[in-house]
């Protein structure tokens, strides 16, 4: 059967890389790439054309419909990175619009896969070292952490609901590329590279390829369930920071409330959750994604040259 | 390779481990005239579960354990720490270059039953080194037994070792509460030598005896087992624990001389 998949977060690198990857298969008729405000930025192959309503976008709902959509791609959920909560939400409201599009009526479509991140595993002393998918896990209040999982619960209850609609969650590694860096990988491609003295945490990447090829992986084998994806061994911090050549910078005093001054002023600060990966490290068990016949191609060490390479081209542009 | 490419991902370091014990040698065999016996009872390859008694307000079991079976058997050896000690700056990277590893189920479980390594815990916990001196050498509560679940779950044996000297070697008086949570033990080498000095324990001797390994029949990765089962393993081990330290100590002819 040839697959019609609609694509969230078309405008961000990962999800433009998701509708170019896609768009490449054989087994895939269409793809529809929508952006944040629900704008459609790519169609490849379309047959039919998304109804054009005079003066309003149409919703994912009436996307999915009126395409035949049998496949949504949630791509932008992946969270900020910052660490920090924002107010807007993003990730939550996006989820609910294609949780909303997928629910409902008996529709069109049969898979879900949705990008989250291994930030809703909140670093600290007390965790395992290795995270996996089945812990327990009680977000504090007010985080990335806890919208990320506000989202995917969102998306669980989607597969609860809608029994024929299989919904694979890939808690995607911090990124780290040549061009694309997020949270943690982006703090290796700043002027210089904090570390909170006294502590040598092991760290984790996913080379953005990886993180497509994953979510092609979940698309193709209608992956269901929740999925940590990272590349492969550990990169203790001081290490990654040795890679990038760049000097470091020890933080001293990880207090969020004067982090929100030095804000104001456009000072760059380390949000307090990315300080807890500074000094506990977040690991995730990859373990039961590469039981589905998934293995990266990119350890997380060439993630981290990569960034040092990335940025240093940039630098000397 | 980079500079620090010798540690592992729990952030035990090969190099660290080599140049500690070299430090803790002389200090094994002359300081405390160190002693294990029955490493053969020690398996030679897998997960094992070591589960010793544990005292001293500066608990020195954990690091002459390690340096003995590793510096005997050749293999490393993790021990499974509170993960307070984690969070203290220096010292917990410091315990994680040693093999420290903070102690909860899933890093035991994949320490036992992915990497196959020699794990070392202390079930009775602070429990143990903040017990005053009239307690020595009677085991403390063993936690809620989550070390048999794990052991099962793992399907590897558990090997009692129990040890003696280490009571003698910083007896507590007394504790002082600081704060909620932490409490201070003032120990009879503090009030002899002052904080500082107190810091240095006693040069007693230290024995180990590692006791017959404990098989649970039962398969391993289940997904719950029962209590009964594994409390009555939790007991079955501190039973022999404790009968085993019961009959060292009163077969010490000179208690700390030796």
């Amino acid at each position: 059967m040839m697959r019609r998949v609609l694509v969230t977060g078309a405008s961000t690198p990962l999800g433009r890389g998701v509708v170019d990857r896609l768009g490449g298969r054989v087994d895939v008729e269409t793809v529809v790439g929508v952006d944040r405000h629900g704008g459609v930025l790519r169609a490849t192959g379309t047959s039919g054309r998304p109804p054009a309503e005079a003066g309003r976008t149409p919703t994912l709902g009436e996307l999915v419909d009126s395409l035949g959509v049998d496949t949504i791609v949630h791509a932008e959920m992946c969270p900020s990175r910052s660490g920090a909560p924002t107010t807007d939400q993003p990730d939550v409201i996006s989820t609910l619009q294609v949780a909303a599009a997928a629910s409902g009526r008996p529709g069109p479509v049969r898979t879900l896969v949705a990008v989250s991140s291994t930030e809703v595993y909140p670093a600290s002393a007390r965790a395992p070292t290795w995270r996996r998918e089945d812990e327990g896990l009680r977000p504090l209040a007010e985080s990335a952490a806890a919208l990320a999982l506000e989202a995917e619960d969102l998306l669980r209850d989607v597969a609860q609901q809608q029994p024929h609609i299989s919904v694979g969650i890939l808690r995607l590694a911090d990124l780290a590329g040549p061009a694309v860096v997020s949270g943690l990988s982006s703090l290796l491609g700043g002027v210089a590279v904090p570390l909170v003295p006294g502590y040598d945490p092991p760290v984790q990447f996913l080379h953005p390829d990886d993180a497509v090829r994953a979510i092609e992986h979940a698309v193709a084998l209608e992956l269901a369930g929740t999925f940590n994806v990272a590349g492969d061994g550990v990169v203790r911090w001081r290490d990654a920071a040795r890679m990038t050549g760049r000097p470091t910078m020890p933080i001293i005093a990880p207090f969020e409330p004067l982090n929100a001054v030095l804000r104001t002023f456009r000072v760059p600060t380390v949000p307090n959750a990315l300080i807890d990966v500074l000094r506990f490290g977040r690991c995730a068990d990859a373990g039961a994604l590469a039981s589905t016949g998934f293995s990266p191609q990119h350890s997380t060490e060439e993630c981290v040259r990569a960034v040092a390479h990335g940025s240093r081209a940039r630098s000397t542009k | 390779m980079t500079a620090t490419a010798d540690v592992d991902p729990w952030g035990r370091s090969v190099r660290t481990r080599r140049l500690v014990r070299r430090v803790t040698a002389p200090v094994y065999r002359g300081w405390f005239r160190a002693e294990v016996h029955g490493l053969d009872r020690i398996p030679s390859q897998g997960g094992a579960l070591l589960v010793a008694n544990h005292a001293g307000a500066l608990p020195v079991d954990a690091p002459l354990l390690m340096h003995g079976i590793e510096s005997a058997t050749g293999r490393p050896v993790y021990g499974l720490h509170h993960w307070m000690l984690r969070e203290a700056p220096w010292l917990g990277t410091f315990l994680a270059r040693n093999g420290g590893v903070v102690a909860n189920p899933g890093n035991a479980h994949r320490l036992l039953a992915e990497d196959g390594q020699l794990v070392l815990v202390f079930p009775e916990g602070t429990k143990g080194t903040m017990k005053s001196y009239s307690q020595r050498y009677v085991l403390q509560r063993f936690g809620r037994g989550g070390f048999i679940d794990v052991a099962m779950r793992a399907g590897v044996p558990v090997v009692p070792i129990a040890v003696t000297g280490t009571e003698e070697a910083m007896p507590t008086l007394f504790t002082v509460p600081l704060g909620d949570q932490v409490r201070v033990p003032v120990t009879v080498n503090a009030v002899l030598f002052g904080p500082v000095g107190g810091l240095i324990p006693f040069p007693v001797k230290i024995e180990a005896h590692v006791l017959e390994p404990v098989r649970f029949d039962v398969p391993p990765d289940l997904e719950t087992y029962s209590r009964r089962l594994v409390a009555d393993g939790a007991a079955e081990v501190r039973a022999r624990l404790q009968d085993e330290l019961d009959r060292l100590v009163v077969a010490r002819s000179r208690a700390v001389v030796g």
